[in-house]
């Protein structure tokens, strides 16, 4: 490659020509050399003044963070977004610290803001869990159920630092609370029984149990405090939700043996959630089971429960047929109450058409009559609950038997 | 450095010769001819010392962020706020100390500092004086972190022009070459101040150069970089403003920029009528008033911060970033957009020195982000990104106030470092450059040159200018063409047989030649009849002229030619037309 001199010349020079060519170069590399060496002293100058002001930017963000921090523990929502506005002014595009604002002003009611504020860090992030999070709980508190949902779906499957696992099962819990609060019933139940698959600790599956349970599904949450009911250490509280779910479920035998098990299990170190309802439930259990013709027992207690069961259940129909029961009927229209009376009557035919006199013996040689004598017994129960309020005492057993005979065993 | 002190450094520093070869007499300055001991020093140099304008540039405006900022912090509080006493006093104080050293000290300090530097370029010889720099530097930050709704680009600008100017003075660089640095050095300065070299040259092209020009578009791209460079050592290289990608899926939001862009410029047309009114006004006001101006401006401005929106004080970039982050409602942005404009043209009319760039970049932003709050609130199936509309309003403003279409399209993307924002960039941008335009018949700058008596060329008087071509003033073929193959007297027969004065010769490859009918009766005098007309033509040609080249490069033709033939581009033998000088002269008066 052909060199071009910094000095072309195309004709040649005099002597003093090239005298003069020497200082011109001479000049101009000592005038090169002087801006060379203006520049870097600036250029340090430069650096320690944009050094000293960094540190001081990065100081007051620092500072005015804090502050709002502070502010936001103390409920102070105000104060927060000056503070965090304040914090981001000096250290512009800190993602947390938009968050932070965003949340600050929802929390001092400025929704419309806050909105406008998280849809547009959403538009930058719109996989962000935090930032969907909080969109959600916005649309939830401006009554938009469409797009709460949304962003809570959004959060769950969202990008989290850190901890991400944990903050994804703690947003879909939010979300079946909200699924419940709203009485989606069926979606929070989905819900939950991927959230009951996320964790399976203990106080995991406690807390999804009882939401089941809040969300009006015993089944699923009697599995999963059954579960935990069999872990050890023996959780008091899992006895408890294992016997109440039973007891919803009318697994009358079950709750008795778990909630006998929380009731004597629990101490003040690990209380029961409900511990009244847990011992009444448990009476009512005793009750039931002391009363209820159960296929395990041996065939003579049996039938001796179902010839008890029979003189009850008799005693209960006559005092409703007769007037004499001591409840307040419920209010009731003409045509229920024809039809009332003509199931009494039905009722009474049937009461009519049994043996007068049953005893151990003949239910012992007929089979058939122990079920007739059972399903008599729990329709008269049925019927006179409808007709003459709610039993109490031994009938008050039966119904509930009566209610749903196959479960109470299981 | 003058050229006597260049020859007596170069006295004193030259190397002594050796003792055999016979003493040479050095030359003195005046006697030295550049051109050929160093015939291309100059051209060379001012590469060189485009990259050391460029960083040096990037160095001071880095330093005048800075100052900026501290001084913000340590005279209005790290947290100012409505209400805060200081609002009102501080830029009261500020004022008064900045129009005491502009007065005493720094008169050439006054103004925004793009008019000053066009004139150093067009009037000055690229003279700007050290002292100019320097004061500009200390008046400006005093200014804008004092609460002035002022920015800094505009000064920055002038500072870069400065430094260019006294470096290339230093250098002994000829008076064309110091001419062209400082447009060099407003680029970098600019693009220091904006993280924007694109954007920063094409403003300089447009605004301070005001013409295209390649001999000086080399060292402000090397200079701009340059700068750019260091700024980024510092500031880091993340664009300005960051927004979400932004896509246009519906026509109808496309609508929606229109809107920003006929918004735009009706607000930038305000201000400009604004600014247009009231500063000829101060300035005409008696001298002792100068000293009160900035006082009173900076009390007014703080009277606007104290009582709510101290957001209007000071550039305003942390306000921008704000209202891009959707964190005002549409009503607040409107407030803050027309009482920007309110506190900009009070602060800029009173003569205090700072720029005007920041604050048209502020009241678009509100009134982009206020718009796109309000349709995002109104019309919800749009999809509409506030950034993004923040970001299209800096442009609207910028193409519509400052009129510079170009630049306002790339400092957008330039600024935001996001190319998907480009369509509704340009549609805003353009719509709002013809509204402002129709409203305001000068750019905002041509104003101020206008009030300060000066006339300094404009690309935007270059658009409104009407280029004549050769097209305008040829007339249809009405003289003989000859063939170069005839002989004189039968090319005199036909000349006589038609009564023309001249005519024009075809010569063989499209070549043409014409002459008077005197010419070549001068030929035929001395000359066989029989001799072909090719054979006594002198060797020079008609050059070859088209319907589309401009007017007057037909003219230095006609002093040799009577008449010119006008040729078709396709088919060169073909002649458009005709064209003599008194056609030329006639179609420029007609004008």
């Amino acid at each position: 490659m052909r060199t071009i001199p910094f000095f072309r010349s195309s004709t040649p020079l005099t002597p003093a020509e090239r005298l003069a060519k020497r200082q011109l170069v001479f000049k101009d590399t000592l005038a090169l050399l002087s801006v060379f060496a203006v520049t870097c002293v600036l250029a340090v100058l430069t650096w320690l003044i944009f050094r000293s002001y960094s540190q001081h930017q990065r100081d007051a963000a620092a500072r005015w963070k804090r502050r709002g921090e502070a502010a936001l523990k103390h409920n102070n929502a105000d104060a927060a977004v000056y503070d965090l506005r304040t914090s981001l002014g000096y250290g512009l595009g800190d993602p947390g610290t938009e968050v932070q604002l965003a949340g600050a002003l929802a929390q001092a009611g400025r929704l419309q803001e806050a909105a406008v504020y998280f849809n547009t860090l959403w538009e930058k992030e719109p996989g962000n869990g935090n930032i969907n999070l909080q969109l959600a709980r916005l649309a939830v508190r401006q009554g938009q159920m469409a797009p709460a949902l949304d962003h809570y779906h959004a959060a769950i499957y969202g990008v989290w630092e850190g901890d991400g696992a944990i903050r994804r099962r703690q947003v879909r819990l939010e979300l079946v609370r909200y699924l419940i609060q709203q009485k989606r019933l069926g979606d929070a139940r989905d819900e939950l029984l991927i959230a009951a698959g996320n964790d399976t600790t203990t106080p995991g599956l406690m807390e999804v149990a009882g939401m089941l349970a809040e969300a009006n599904d015993p089944a699923d949450a009697l599995r999963i405090y059954h579960e935990v009911a069999g872990r050890r250490p023996v959780e008091p509280k899992a006895l408890e939700g294992t016997g109440q779910m039973a007891f919803l479920l009318a697994r009358y035998k079950m709750a008795r043996t778990y909630l006998d098990r929380a009731v004597k299990a629990s101490n003040a170190a690990q209380p029961l959630a409900d511990r009244a309802l847990a011992e009444k439930n448990l009476q009512t259990a005793n009750a039931i089971m002391a009363i209820y013709p159960s296929e395990e027992l041996p065939r003579r207690e049996r039938l001796r429960r179902v010839l008890h069961a029979h003189d009850v259940a008799q005693k209960r129909y006559l005092a409703c047929a007769n007037g004499t029961a001591g409840h307040t009927t419920t209010p009731q229209n003409g045509s229920k109450q024809i039809q009332n009376n003509e199931q009494m009557a039905s009722l009474g035919n049937r009461w009519q058409s049994m043996r007068p006199k049953l005893t151990v013996a003949v239910l012992g040689d007929d089979a058939q009559l122990e079920q007739t004598t059972m399903q008599l017994v729990y329709d008269t129960e049925q019927l006179t609950a409808q007709v003459c309020g709610e039993p109490t005492g031994e009938d008050a057993a039966l119904l509930r038997i009566a209610q749903s005979p196959d479960s109470i065993d299981r | 450095m003058s050229t006597t002190e260049t020859t007596a450094q170069a006295k004193t520093k030259a190397p002594p010769l050796p003792e055999t070869m016979p003493a040479v007499e050095p030359l003195q300055m005046s006697q030295i001819d550049m051109l050929k001991i160093a015939p291309t020093r100059d051209e060379r140099l001012f590469l060189v010392l485009s990259i050391f304008i460029g960083i040096i540039s990037g160095l001071l405006v880095v330093s005048f962020r800075v100052a900026i900022n501290w001084i913000q912090t340590l005279t209005l509080g790290s947290a100012p706020q409505a209400g805060l006493l200081r609002l009102i006093f501080v830029p009261m104080i500020m004022g008064a100390v900045v129009a005491a050293l502009v007065q005493f000290f720094f008169p050439a300090a006054r103004g925004s500092g793009v008019n000053q530097t066009k004139a150093a370029l067009y009037i000055y010889n690229g003279y700007i004086s050290f002292k100019t720099v320097i004061g500009k530097f200390i008046t400006s930050a005093l200014a804008i972190g004092g609460g002035f709704s002022l920015g800094p680009e505009d000064p920055s600008l002038q500072i870069g022009a400065g430094v260019a100017s006294v470096i290339s003075r230093r250098l002994g660089m000829s008076r064309q070459r110091l001419r062209l640095f400082a447009p060099v050095g407003a680029a970098a300065g600019l693009a220091a101040a904006f993280n924007a070299p694109i954007a920063a040259i094409l403003f300089v092209i447009e605004e301070v150069i005001g013409r295209w020009s390649a001999a000086v578009l080399g060292s402000v791209v090397l200079s701009a970089i340059s700068s750019v460079v260091v700024a980024r050592r510092f500031w880091g290289s993340e664009p300005m403003f960051q927004i979400p990608s932004v896509t246009v899926t519906d026509s109808r939001e496309l609508l929606a920029y229109a809107v920003l862009g006929v918004i735009g410029g009706l607000a930038a047309s305000i201000f400009s009528h604004a600014l247009g009114y009231l500063r000829p006004r101060l300035r005409n006001l008696p001298r002792w008033t100068f000293f009160v101006q900035s006082p009173i401006a900076g009390l007014c401005v703080g009277l606007i911060g104290f009582f709510g929106f101290p957001q209007v004080m000071g550039p305003g970039y942390e306000v921008m970033d704000r209202a891009m982050h959707g964190q005002f409602l549409w009503t607040t942005l409107m407030a803050l957009a027309l009482l920007k404009i309110l506190a900009t043209t009070i602060s800029f009319s009173s003569g205090t020195p700072g720029g005007m760039f920041a604050p048209t970049l502020f009241i678009g932003a509100m009134l982009g982000a206020s718009i796109g709050t309000f349709e995002k609130i109104h019309f919800p199936y749009l999809h509409i990104t506030v950034g993004a509309y923040a970001l299209v309003g800096m442009g609207v403003l910028f193409a519509a106030f400052l009129r510079v279409p170009l630049t306002s399209v790339f400092m957008v993307l330039e600024v935001s470092g996001n190319y998907s924002i480009i369509l509704p960039v340009i549609l805003a941008n353009t719509i709002a450059y013809l509204v402002s335009r129709s409203l305001q018949p000068h750019a905002i700058f041509e104003v101020f040159t206008h009030q300060d008596g000066l006339d300094l060329p404009s690309m935007e008087e270059q658009r409104e200018e009407v280029v004549l071509h050769l097209e305008d003033g040829l007339r249809p073929l009405s003289v003989p063409v000859i063939d170069a193959g005839m002989t004189l007297s039968a090319a005199a027969a036909e000349l006589d047989a038609k009564q023309a004065e001249v005519f024009l010769v075809q010569l063989p490859g499209h070549a043409w030649y014409s002459m008077t009918r005197a010419e070549l009766g001068t030929l035929a005098a001395v000359s066989a009849p029989e001799t072909v007309v090719a054979s006594v033509l002198k060797p020079d040609r008609i050059p070859l002229l088209f319907p589309d080249l401009p007017l007057d490069s037909a003219l230095p033709h006609l002093a040799r030619w009577p008449i010119l033939p006008i040729l078709n581009r396709a088919r060169r033998g073909t002649i458009e037309g005709t064209v003599t000088l008194a056609d030329v002269l006639s179609r420029y008066q007609a004008t």
